[in-house]
């Protein structure tokens, strides 16, 4: 196992350098966008006489030049300060860790649901290929894949939050209910519905199209004659022979997706008023609050690498053929 | 024995989808296996031999081909009106049934032990200690090495043939009445190919099994067959015992078939002693890394390792070995295709080895190169006439005149003119190798280099295809390097032959010495491995 941990070694040294790149190329970027923090400041203060406004700037060293900014900031980073919200008077830290939970709730039940249901369903029309059944599911799956998220999102709220009332649309508790223990529980879970169905639909699209068009290629395979000629019954062929096979590019795809979506799903999250990163993000930009924008930048690509890592390690785990190392 | 035949196939037709080439994969075809025989089904592409063995397991791909007719009687049980589960439940326990490809035919993620386990899981199965030494002792009686190793490996983890021993373990595991190997060698090397059909002849011979052995190779027939079926075009032209087929065949087609096998010995050829030299490789090495992050963790395999000869003017010098001997490596140093890390490559007194890609363009014209998959090496989305074209026209050679030339080599390659205009995948295999050879023509070379240009043909195809070869290097007094693993093959063209072995030449000679009295223990291996090397055909070209 020395290759496998020499090779995870090896990925984390990159890993390193390509977050310092990501934060100097953020860092640059983001003082590219028009909007000068100091003067939405002042005028919130409502105080826009040009002398408070340099008095802001000095304060908060944004009349040092662009490079000397950046080199104090790494400086905090390197020793886990990603710098203070002047807008939220708040650590950014701490920020986007009240936030990080929610966020994982929300996308991680929806993956979990993407990929079961996903999966499932493109096994069903794999299986059936030609049949009505199939041809069900490709169309429903290409349906929704063609559908735009927010307008999904507004149906489903439409539909179950206007219409029937069954589900609230907004936020992830009911304000002032005072719920504690299984019912906060069940009030939450009943908040999620909504938003993590929205999300996940779409990516269940896409597995089931994925998982489909997999399992028909590895059904053509050699070794599935095989399973065949050894008298084993269809079931056992088609799960253990050819969906197991057919697996592969799903978890490749899902493992890059779980990396992208616990950075927080901006549209989402705002649309349904969720309290996670990504309406954090939105928030921050609205209000040019650089500091914390780029904390969850930051954040975000240390989490879509560390899943780029985890995938590749689960790799070798599905696949006995990939090894690491060497 | 009075009772029925343990396999009858009486009529049997099985149908072709729509559009295809005829209408009848297997056209009303009877013949009967008793226990312990080997009756080979011997046949070119397409005849049907390989329908007629899916069928008999139930492995048809339905509903695209489907048998339309006959009876398929396993112990006077009709297979074909047998019902799914019954059919499920004779597969892999009665009926066994091996592949061509070993190493694509065993599923990649499941453990050696897995899956042997899994047939005997599915059919009778055993409590977990009877199970493992039942895996033992099946993998330790297809002659598989160390199996406590073994039981945990994964397939990539084997060879070829360790790949195929297991699934023989695989089809032997219930101890089945039938056996079924459909082309159960033609994917492996020759010593490996030996041993294998040693071990099934073995098998058969202990466990008093009939054996339906798929095959296109007279070779194998010869080995191992007790009795031999004939097939073309979906029909069984000849029906009979070994000796009498093979010898003294009735049919023409299965006379013109035995003709066309190369003979293992070599005529004696004129002695080019005093041509010139146009090509010399000398001390060739070529060696592929792997690098690694981690110092002293890369891996290296020295592939070629100083490999020295010379090619005469007029000279076909063969380069035989089996796979992971180098052949192939060396020959794509000697074109250029990859870069030797040591030694020289003359031509004509010109090292190509030391010269830049500008300094070599005009050099890589003498040399051209036939591939050995006509399927894969020519560009499916151009014309004929353009492929043909192309290098000369990247030589400069104006386009009327390159495309002249085209028309030219395509008459000189027995292809008509018109073909200039239609694309490759209008073209049958041997005709695509034509059209190879007509591109590497068409650089008016010098050395031809060929790799394997015959392994992918069948028979009858294979002799036209080495008959223009040696036509067009007669006419042309080309030299050429042939690279194959094939003993007759390397008999029938070479005027020399050099034999690879682990990226070294153990045995360089003139053809009809080295076949005749091979000096070399590894050489005299190969040579001893070649099936049907007992058998000279009787028959007459």
């Amino acid at each position: 196992m020395g290759g496998r941990l020499g090779f995870i070694g090896q990925r984390l040294v990159k890993a390193v350098f390509v977050i310092l790149g990501i934060i100097v190329l953020n860092f640059l970027l983001i003082r590219l966008a028009p909007g000068d923090p100091a003067l939405v400041l002042a005028g919130e203060a409502g105080a826009a006489d040009p002398k408070f406004v340099d008095d802001l700037r000095r304060e908060f060293g944004l009349d040092q030049p662009v490079w000397r900014q950046l080199m104090i900031y790494m400086g905090g980073i390197l020793s886990g300060d990603l710098g203070f919200s002047y807008r939220q008077k708040a650590p950014i830290l701490d920020l986007i860790l009240q936030r990080l939970p929610q966020t994982i709730l929300l996308t991680g039940t929806a993956l979990a649901f993407a990929i079961v249901v996903g999966v499932s369903l493109g096994a069903m029309a794999a299986r059936r290929v030609g049949s009505w059944a199939d041809s069900i599911i490709t169309t429903l799956a290409l349906l929704v894949y063609a559908m735009p998220q927010f307008w999904l999102g507004l149906m489903l709220v439409l539909l179950f939050g206007v219409q029937l009332g069954w589900l609230p649309t907004f936020g992830m508790n009911t304000i002032n209910s005072g719920f504690t223990g299984i019912d906060h529980a069940l009030d939450v879970a009943r908040h999620l519905v909504l938003p993590s169905l929205t999300l996940g639909l779409f990516f269940m699209a896409v597995y089931a199209r994925l998982t489909r068009a997999s399992m028909l290629e590895v059904a053509d395979l050699d070794f599935v004659r095989t399973g065949r000629a050894k008298g084993l019954a269809e079931g056992r062929v088609q799960r253990r022979y050819i969906l197991r096979n057919a697996l592969l590019p799903v978890v490749t795809y899902a493992g890059l997706q779980a990396g992208y979506l616990v950075g927080g799903s901006i549209l989402i999250e705002t649309v349904f008023a969720w309290p996670g990163i990504g309406r954090l993000a939105f928030e921050a930009v609205l209000v040019r609050d650089y500091n914390l924008l780029l904390g969850i930048f930051i954040i975000a690509s240390v989490l879509v690498i560390a899943f780029n890592l985890l995938t590749d390690i689960l790799y070798t785990v599905v696949d006995p053929r990939i090894e690491l190392g060497t | 024995m009075s009772e029925a035949p343990l396999l009858a196939i009486e009529n049997l037709a099985i149908a072709l989808p729509r559009g295809a080439e005829r209408a009848l994969a297997v056209d009303g075809i009877s013949l009967s296996l008793a226990r312990n025989e080997i009756l080979c089904i011997v046949g070119e592409s397409g005849s049907g031999k390989s329908m007629t063995a899916h069928a008999v397991m139930g492995l048809l791909p339905q509903p695209q081909v489907r048998a339309t007719g006959g009876r398929i009687l396993y112990q006077g049980e009709d297979l074909l009106a047998a019902r799914p589960e019954r059919m499920r439940a004779l597969r892999g326990h009665k009926l066994g049934m091996i592949f061509q490809e070993p190493m694509t035919a065993l599923n990649p993620i499941m453990r050696i032990e897995a899956q042997i386990a899994e047939v005997i899981q599915e059919h009778a199965p055993l409590d977990r200690a009877a199970l493992r030494a039942r895996v033992t002792e099946l993998l330790l009686a297809v002659g598989l090495p160390d199996p406590e190793r073994l039981r945990r490996a994964w397939p990539h983890r084997l060879s070829g043939g360790q790949r195929q021993r297991v699934m023989i373990a695989m089809a032997l595991a219930l101890g089945p009445d039938i056996l079924i190997a459909d082309e159960p060698t033609t994917a492996l090397d020759v010593t490996t190919q030996a041993q294998i059909l040693a071990l099934i002849r073995r098998i058969q011979a202990e466990r008093q099994m009939g054996v339906l052995l798929i095959t296109h190779d007279f070779g194998v027939v010869a080995e191992v067959a007790d009795r031999v079926a004939v097939m073309q075009h979906g029909r069984i032209v000849e029906i009979g015992p070994v000796a009498q087929i093979l010898q003294a065949p009735e049919h023409p087609y299965t006379r013109s078939l035995i003709a066309a096998v190369p003979r293992l010995v070599a005529a004696p050829k004129p002695v080019l002693a005093e041509a010139p030299v146009v090509l010399e490789a000398e001390q060739v090495s070529k060696t592929f890394r792997q690098r690694s992050w981690i110092p002293g963790r890369g891996t290296e395999v020295a592939a070629v390792r100083n490999v020295s000869l010379a090619l005469r003017r007029g000279e076909t010098v063969g380069i035989v070995g089996e796979s992971g001997s180098g052949k192939s490596t060396f020959a794509r140093c000697v074109v250029r295709l990859l870069d030797p890390d040591g030694g020289a490559i003359r031509l004509d007194g010109t090292d190509i080895v030391k010269l830049g890609r500008r300094a070599l363009r005009p050099h890589r014209r003498r040399i051209q190169m036939v591939f050995q998959d006509p399927y894969a090496s020519l560009n499916p989305r151009r014309r004929v006439g353009d492929i043909i074209a192309a290098g000369p026209l990247a030589h400069g050679v104006p386009r009327a005149e390159a495309e002249r030339r085209a028309h030219e080599l395509l008459a000189l390659v027995g292809l008509d003119a018109a073909s200039a205009g239609r694309y490759p995948h209008e073209f049958s295999g041997g005709q695509r190798q034509r059209i190879g050879l007509a591109r590497a023509l068409a650089m008016q070379p010098e050395v031809l280099v060929a790799d394997e240009p015959v392994s992918a043909l069948d028979v009858s195809v294979q002799a036209q295809v080495l008959a223009l070869l040696a036509d067009v290097r007669a006419r042309l007094n080309l030299s050429m390097l042939f690279i194959t693993h094939d003993l007759r093959v390397a008999a029938q063209v070479c005027d020399r032959v050099a034999v690879m072995y682990r990226g070294e030449i153990v045995e360089l000679r003139p053809t009809a010495e080295l076949f005749a009295d091979p000096h070399h223990p590894y050489v005299r291996d190969l040579l001893a491995a070649v099936p049907g090397r007992q058998w000279l055909p009787a028959v007459a070209g």
